[in-house]
């Protein structure tokens, strides 16, 4: 049994261009700039940055409103989680229907 | 990331996306292809799977760490993938056959049939027995790339066996 | 399909026009899924359906069908129970459920037992529609309950996430 479910399990390439297709794809992706680790060569600096930081993040609050932002975070995780819920039920009663049909048609062949 | 590691990892294999992807494709694509028995759904898992590795291309530390990073998101990919389709019905018998083209199998009806029943296995116990075959991978490993205990491996490889070896006789 | 349909059929022709009925999930039901290996519990009113509707990708095949589902839908109550070993359930926990199903609103439609399973689905038609459905399936260990309380398509929902049209020539599955 172990040779056959060796012969069985054998690796297979995938279809023709698919490391093409995922290269395309990888190349369209946003390019995530790398941390500027290696920028901060000072304590001055990086102060600097930090205060900068806290500046924009300051702004940001009192401009968009940390309440609104939360609550659209909020509201776009009960939808996506909503959404899943629809599509696992709608799922489940799709092959329960299936299933039944299945069932009946073997009856009849019987 | 040691500079003796980066350099063995440029000497023996390059760290070039492009190279990984032709290097690992077959094992990437057959282990969601064995596993989920459908093959356009495991080409898709299997360019997902990449273009995560390509997202975080900088953590890899080395090429083991790479195959070990593969098999491990493939993995738990297709378990996720097969936990929210589960409810769908697969026509297993008219499902294309994976086999590629020259690739010789002792007993090609056996294998479609072998692939067919690994393919009615229980997720946990599917997974194990893709990567004990295919991977060619112990139980301890089998362990370390599901996050699961090395007795539980072990207990669903016997049992997966057992539930084979009954189906294949039922079939004969 | 055709036998599902013609059932159908037959319940929006003798349709009572009672008054909308909801059907309730015993108790003995829901404590299930304490024993259950793993189980769904999901109740959508119409709120979230609204909702999850504004989350559904019109550019994905399948999502693009969840969304005309929903869309006339007032409300999805599904629970579906997997046990590690039988006996953990009796088919006749769901008689409660088909007490509440005897009422004139409902007709059923399809019925298929078996040794190890027993599947019925139900309709509530209104106006030459159905505008209710509930599915009640008990396997050795499995046990589906869906109710669907609004319009629904039943060709659109059986071809959900999977094949549509079943062929005659079935092949025999393991169960």
């Amino acid at each position: 049994m172990h040779d056959e479910l060796r012969d069985a399990l054998r690796r297979v390439e995938p279809p023709d261009g698919f490391a093409e297709r995922v290269m395309r794809k990888a190349a369209s992706e946003p390019v995530r700039p790398k941390p500027a680790v290696d920028a901060w060569r000072s304590k001055t600096e990086w102060r600097g940055m930090l205060v900068a930081r806290l500046a924009i993040a300051a702004t940001l609050v009192i401009t968009i409103g940390a309440g609104a932002w939360y609550q659209a975070e909020e509201r776009r995780r009960e939808g996506e989680e909503a959404k899943r819920q629809v599509l696992v039920s709608l799922n489940i009663a799709g092959s329960k229907l299936r299933e039944v049909q299945m069932r009946i048609n073997h009856e009849q062949e019987r | 990331m040691g500079s003796a590691l980066a350099t063995q990892f440029d000497a023996d294999e390059p760290l070039d996306f492009e190279s990984l992807v032709r290097r690992h494709q077959a094992m990437v694509f057959s282990i969601a292809l064995h596993f989920l028995h459908d093959r356009s759904a495991a080409e898709e898992l299997a360019q997902d799977v990449f273009l995560q590795l390509h997202r975080h291309l900088d953590a890899m530390q080395s090429a083991d760490h790479v195959t070990f990073w593969l098999r491990r998101v493939t993995t738990h990919r297709c378990i996720d993938y097969s936990r929210r389709r589960r409810f769908d019905f697969v026509w297993l018998d008219r499902v294309p056959e994976p086999a590629a083209p020259g690739t010789h199998t002792a007993d090609p009806l056996l294998s479609r049939r072998l692939r067919s029943t690994i393919a009615s296995l229980p997720a946990p116990a599917r997974m194990a027995v893709v990567l004990r075959y295919q991977e060619d991978l112990t139980p301890e490993e089998i362990a370390r790339v599901l996050d699961r205990p090395v007795a539980t491996v072990k207990s669903q490889l016997q049992r997966a066996l057992k539930l084979l070896r009954e189906k294949m006789v039922r079939y004969a | 399909m055709k036998k599902l349909f013609a059932g159908v059929a037959c319940a929006l022709l003798y349709a009572h026009g009672a008054v909308a009925q909801t059907v309730t999930i015993p108790d003995r039901i829901e404590q299930l899924a304490s024993r259950a290996r793993e189980s769904q519990n999901i109740t959508l009113d119409g709120a979230l359906l609204r909702l999850a509707s504004a989350f559904l990708n019109s550019n994905d095949k399948d999502q693009k069908v969840a969304k005309d589902l929903i869309a006339n839908i007032r409300g999805i109550h599904v629970r579906n129970f997997e046990f590690e070993k039988d006996g953990e359930f009796s088919d006749r926990d769901l008689d409660p459920m088909r007490e509440q199903l005897k009422s004139p609103a409902w007709s059923r439609i399809v019925e298929s037992r078996e040794k190890d399973a027993h599947q019925q689905i139900f309709v509530r038609a209104e106006k030459d529609k159905i505008a209710g459905l509930v599915i009640l399936s008990a396997e050795r260990r499995e046990l589906s309950i869906v109710i669907i309380d609004g319009t629904i398509d039943l060709k659109q929902l059986s071809s959900l996430g999977g094949q549509f049209g079943i062929p005659k020539d079935l092949p025999q599955v393991d169960r």
